[in-house]
């Protein structure tokens, strides 16, 4: 299939992020929270993202939906299914917000409204979009309740204080899947909750992704998740795309330092128990004090002169992959075509 | 919930007496003899015309006897009779009374029809002129003395546009218009505090709640309307509530100079004569009513805070 875009995927994504940066006035000046990140998302595949905290997860989560709160867009594209999000109005985004995309947020212990329960939530949420009555609404609601297992009906008249963190969240994931969105975003959607009922969301997250046939965006730290739970992942750091490819060829044989940093950092069930565990020296460089070259080269094990000088771009390699890192740059073809959207 | 209101109640008994007894007290410590203030204008009046009237009066017993028997008859009800004009004290207060609700509901509601809108505005508009200008009228508000904004107003309107409150009361039946020219401008000046403090309050909850997550979860799929009426308004409001209880104290304590100074024969204006003919029976009377008001407010407020806000429990 001939195409002129050289996207790694056959067909065009459903989301298309381009060059996004993301800037906030802060008293102290303009950061750019968010530099130039670019990746794609297609039907029905679920895409992690990864990275320590502070490198811009949440703000480009944010930014894909236009809910960035004091911070704005100041450079690049969110396409949906081909179109500019950053370009619409309030109105037209309001029929792709929670009705094709939703999101999950971090802390399900804030995310719903404390004064209405959690039923009357779940039908809001399915009025907004659908032009149906109080009553099928109610059905519906019902269904996708006792599909994310929040135990029917009493639950219902439930409000959110009396329920626990981990049935607050599929209460959220009830909200987010009543409508069947094709994209799903789910931000660190189990770290507020204990490891038993992780696994439970996670698990819960993938039946009904794979029963409403929707992508997933799933912001995440923990490695372990990725491997679960992704097809393709995306590696963060200090508000850029570092290396992105398919989850399990980037876990086996990571092409960034970071990442194999990020991926030495894992307790595994082979690591020895006494062998402490592999932390990154340093820490992640604040937003108005970004080194020059690359980001990483101060934190970098294998950093070597050229890497405070020049700033790498994301450079493909083979099998859909790619890294930003010179060490990947040594005389190749591949140097000239920096992949779209880095 | 019922065990808690009664519970509630049993407390607001008690603080009222012991509110009542301080008073007493502290009334028993102003200078001034209530026999003398009636006797003094009177030539030539002997020591035992003097001490007949106050043992008319039951001042000559021990004081602590006098609180006791005050406190008992109280509690069956009877607050005994005026030192001045001889009435019982229950229906001088019970033809007072209504005057002075009246114009509490009407400076409540000052606060609360002005407060509101103007809090929401400003938390809507955040940082705008209007917010700005809201700003300076709220901290004004809060700091001007309600007696002070009630006389600026008559000055200032009877200067600039010759206009003056009626000078004589008329009761609602009597002449609902009249009677409602002459409460506007006393419940604007016992209002406007309460309008400051609400606006000021309603504006950094709506605030907060416009930034906090489930705003989120909404926002991204609803049109901005439903977003601030079901949810934002609704949210930012459960602070807001407990300060209309508050208000009611400051209401009640305003209306004692308000009234006098716009001559209405409300409670207020009952208490400011009685206070300085010393007319301790009628003071007490009232003192029972207005802490009994204000404790009644108070637990209406808490029960309805529990009917908007599901996290409240009755304990
Ligand atoms: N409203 C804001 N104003 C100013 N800076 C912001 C704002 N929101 C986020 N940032 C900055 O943007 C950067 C990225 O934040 P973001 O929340 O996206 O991190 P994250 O990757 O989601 O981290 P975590 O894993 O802790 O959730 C941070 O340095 C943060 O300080
Ligand atoms: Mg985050």
């Amino acid at each position: 299939m001939p195409t002129t875009v050289p996207t790694p995927q056959p067909v065009p994504p459903l989301l298309q992020i381009e060059d996004l940066h993301v800037e906030f006035d802060t008293p102290d000046g303009t950061v750019e929270a968010v530099a130039g990140v670019g990746f794609s998302v297609g039907a029905q595949e679920t895409v992690a993202v990864v990275g320590e905290s502070g490198s811009g997860k949440t703000v480009t989560a944010l930014a894909v939906l236009q809910l960035l709160d004091g911070g704005r867009i100041s450079r690049g594209r969110v396409l949906w299914d081909g179109t500019d999000l950053t370009g619409l109005d309030r109105r037209a985004l309001r029929r792709i917000r929670g009705n094709e995309i939703a999101m999950i947020f971090q802390d399900p212990m804030t995310s719903l409204d404390p004064l209405y329960t959690v039923g009357h939530q779940i039908v809001e949420g399915l009025r907004l979009h659908r032009r149906i009555d109080k009553r099928a609404a109610r059905g519906r609601a019902s269904s996708c309740w006792s599909r994310s297992h929040a135990r029917p009906a009493p639950q219902a008249r439930r409000y959110p204080h009396q329920l626990s963190g981990g049935q607050r969240q599929r209460v959220m994931i009830a909200i987010a899947l009543a409508c069947s969105p094709r994209l799903l975003i789910a931000d660190e959607p189990t770290t507020a909750l204990d490891v038993t009922i992780e696994a439970q969301i996670l698990e819960l997250l993938r039946e009904l992704q794979a029963e409403y046939r929707s992508a997933m965006l799933l912001v995440t730290h923990d490695m372990g998740v990725v491997a679960e739970t992704a097809d393709r992942v995306v590696v963060f750091y200090a508000g850029q795309v570092v290396e992105q490819g398919p989850t399990a060829e980037v876990l086996r044989d990571p092409q960034h330092p970071y990442t194999a940093a990020l991926l030495a950092a894992v307790p595994s069930g082979e690591t020895d128990r006494a062998e402490p565990l592999a932390a990154i020296p340093g820490v992640v460089p604040p937003l108005r004090a970004m080194p020059s070259g690359c980001r990483f080269h101060t934190r970098c094990a294998r950093a070597w002169d050229d890497c405070a000088r020049d700033e790498p771009p994301l450079l493909p390699l083979p099998g859909g992959r790619s890294a930003r890192c010179l060490l990947h740059r040594s005389g190749t073809a591949l140097q000239a075509a920096a992949v779209k959207g880095a | 919930m019922v065990e808690y209101v009664v519970r509630r109640g049993l407390y607001g008994v008690l603080v009222v007496a012991l509110v009542t007894v301080f008073v007493f007290l502290t009334l028993r410590l102003i200078p001034g003899d209530v026999v003398r203030l009636q006797l003094a204008d009177a030539p030539g009046v002997s020591p035992e015309q003097i001490a007949q009237r106050a043992a008319q009066l039951g001042l000559d017993q021990p004081l602590l006897a006098q609180l006791w028997r005050f406190l008992a008859n109280a509690a069956t009800g009877d607050f005994g009779t005026s030192f001045q004009s001889g009435e019982p004290v229950t229906a001088l207060i019970a033809e007072r009374l209504p005057t002075t609700l009246q114009l509490g509901v009407m400076a409540l509601a000052v606060s609360v029809v002005l407060g509101v809108p103007l809090g929401l505005l400003s938390a809507v508009r955040q940082n705008s002129w209007l917010d700005q200008g809201l700003r300076v009228v709220s901290v004004a508000g809060l700091s001007i003395p309600n007696f002070w904004l009630g006389l600026l107003l008559v000055t200032y309107l009877a200067l600039w546009f010759s206009w003056s409150p009626p000078l004589v009361y008329r009761t609602p039946a009597e002449d609902l218009g009249s009677n409602l020219v002459h409460m506007a401008l006393p419940a604007i000046a016992l209002g406007v505090a309460g309008m400051a403090a609400i606006a000021r309050m309603l504006r950094s909850s709506m605030l907060e709640v416009l930034r906090s997550p489930f705003i989120r979860t909404v926002r991204p799929g609803a049109p901005e309307r439903t977003v601030l009426v079901t949810h934002a308004v609704r949210n930012s409001l459960v602070p807001v509530f407990s300060l209309i209880g508050l208000q009611v104290g400051h209401i009640l304590g305003g209306t004692v100079i308000l009234e006098s100074i716009f001559a209405i024969p409300g409670m207020g204006m009952l208490i400011f004569e009685s206070v300085q003919l010393r007319d301790y029976p009628v003071v007490l009377g009232c003192v029972v009513v207005y802490g009994a008001v204000f404790i009644l407010v108070n637990l209406v407020v808490d029960v309805l805070y529990g009917v908007i806000d599901p996290r409240i429990r009755y304990a």
